[in-house]
């Protein structure tokens, strides 16, 4: 009888539901009970409850206090620590959506002065490109919150397309063309879109990185992994475009100087004067 | 004062070398290595207060009051709670715990913060995600997630009762706030928040 998918999200019409990133919902579909977990963030009143609210209903339904004790619940409903790894993963997808939320109010303000034409047509679709992946961030967390005894019926129910993965291939190929060879390792910066876009790039690698650790990693759909894993190519290559839609120069590791004792004491004369 | 002396004086303000071989110490003076839980919650706290500076610099670009005012408190407060993490519960004088000693008080103004904005604002009805909600709204959703990293290092600690329960009760309202603060921040820049609508699907 009860259920969980992410088909709530269709059933939104009937009850109020409130939700915080990564809060996944059981439906009672008989009564509209809402089970309540992840992390604590999720809040459901049926119409009826609704009009005969007190003012107490309003303020809880942000701050559940269910996770004052430093416990969560995953997608099955399942509570754990929130210092389990799952958590963990989770996390840095979401900051990595957070990230990319800044970086592309940064990209908002980039102008392209050039006149190519397909240029200007991958510089117009990056930020739907960054907000289909924002979206699609959510689908990877619910994917990871689900353990092993439940994948199964999960993936049949919301599956996680290569064709995601196929995309993110041709956005970067249609920015790669655009761009001089790779000789020397790149230095993030260029500009502050494309130095926003190096932290993505980062933190989608600590993301992966985690995600790597996870016990159950191997239920996880391998379309999911290869996603993540080209997000970060994704975003090196969108770094690089930002430098070379404003035709700056991309800075280029050069193996830093070390002064000789001589010229280090001569430095140092220099700044006492 | 000799050169040398002189010299020595001034670079000890800042760089103090104690740290070169890995470990650290907390305020009640126990060294460990840098790699101690300890530590990752204190650094990821210190994280926070950052972002959280930068989140303030953009609401008052944009002039977000209430939010400026609230946000300076608590770029301040990373500060205590810094402080009473750095103070285990099993191993310190009572003298520091009575220091560091984080009050309950401040989860009640961070309730009364929330639901003063969250009454102004449009009930939720997606997964929202921040897209074109401006800066200052985008670096508060960062904010929170860091918020959520530092919680869950911070349960590592609370599990063996080496942090007080206040602390980690404020963090998880912390987040909360943040939340609520990113929606705000966005209301105030006239941006609507874009909404998940399932398998990499926006609305706006």
């Amino acid at each position: 009888m009860i259920k969980h998918s992410l088909s709530f999200i269709n059933k939104l019409n009937s009850p109020r539901l409130i939700i915080n990133n990564y809060s996944c919902s059981r439906l009672n579909n008989s009564s509209n009970n809402l089970y309540n977990y992840s992390n604590s963030k999720l809040y459901c009143t049926t119409s009826t409850e609704n009009n005969s609210s007190n003012s107490n209903d309003h303020h809880s339904r942000i701050y559940t206090k269910t996770g004052d004790k430093g416990t969560s619940s995953l997608f099955n409903g399942e509570r754990r620590a929130k210092n389990d790894h799952v958590f963990c993963v989770l996390g840095s997808v979401d900051e990595l959506s957070a990230h990319i939320g800044v970086a592309k109010e940064y990209y908002l303000n980039l102008q392209y002065s050039g006149t190519n034409e397909k240029v200007r047509e991958c510089k117009d679709q990056m930020v739907q490109q960054l907000e289909e992946i924002q979206c699609l961030l959510l689908d990877v967390g619910s994917h990871i919150a689900t353990p092993k005894d439940s994948a199964d019926a999960f993936l049949k129910r919301s599956p996680f397309a290569d064709y995601h993965v196929e995309s993110v291939e041709h956005w970067i190929d249609a920015m790669d063309v655009h761009l001089p060879p790779l000789r020397n390792f790149i230095l993030p910066g260029g500009n502050l879109q494309s130095a926003q876009f190096h932290v993505c790039r980062s933190v989608c690698r600590r993301a992966e990185r985690d995600l790597v650790s996870l016990d159950h990693v191997d239920t996880v759909n391998p379309s999911v992994m290869k996603y993540v894993n080209r997000l970060s190519d994704y975003f090196f290559t969108v770094a690089r475009f930002c430098v070379f839609l404003t035709n700056s120069q991309e800075a280029v590791y050069k193996r830093p100087k070390v002064p000789s004792e001589h010229e280090s004491k001569y430095q140092r004369h220099l700044e006492k004067r | 004062m000799s050169e040398e002396q002189e010299t020595r004086e001034y670079h000890s303000k800042i760089y103090t070398k104690t740290g070169d071989k890995g470990t650290s110490s907390l305020y009640n003076g126990e060294r460990r290595t840098k790699n101690d839980a300890f530590f990752h919650a204190l650094g990821t706290i210190d994280e926070l207060g950052a972002v959280l500076g930068v989140a303030l610099e953009h609401c008052i670009l944009d002039k977000t009051d209430p939010l400026i005012e609230m946000l300076e408190k608590l770029v301040a407060l990373m500060l205590d709670v810094g402080a009473c993490v750095a103070t285990p519960l099993d191993n310190s004088k009572e003298t520091h715990l009575k220091k560091t000693r984080f009050s309950d008080n401040y989860v009640k103004v961070l309730e009364k913060w929330i639901d003063s904005m969250d009454s102004q604002l449009p009930p939720l009805k997606h997964f929202i995600i921040p897209i074109r909600v401006g800066l200052a709204s985008a670096h508060l959703h960062q904010a929170r997630a860091i918020c959520r990293r530092a919680e869950r290092e911070m349960v590592s600690l609370s599990i063996h009762e080496l942090i007080p329960t206040e602390v980690s009760v404020f963090m998880n309202r912390l987040s909360d706030f943040l939340f609520v603060a990113a929606r705000f921040a966005a209301k105030n820049h006239g941006a609507d928040e874009g909404y998940w609508t399932g398998c990499g699907k926006t609305g706006l």
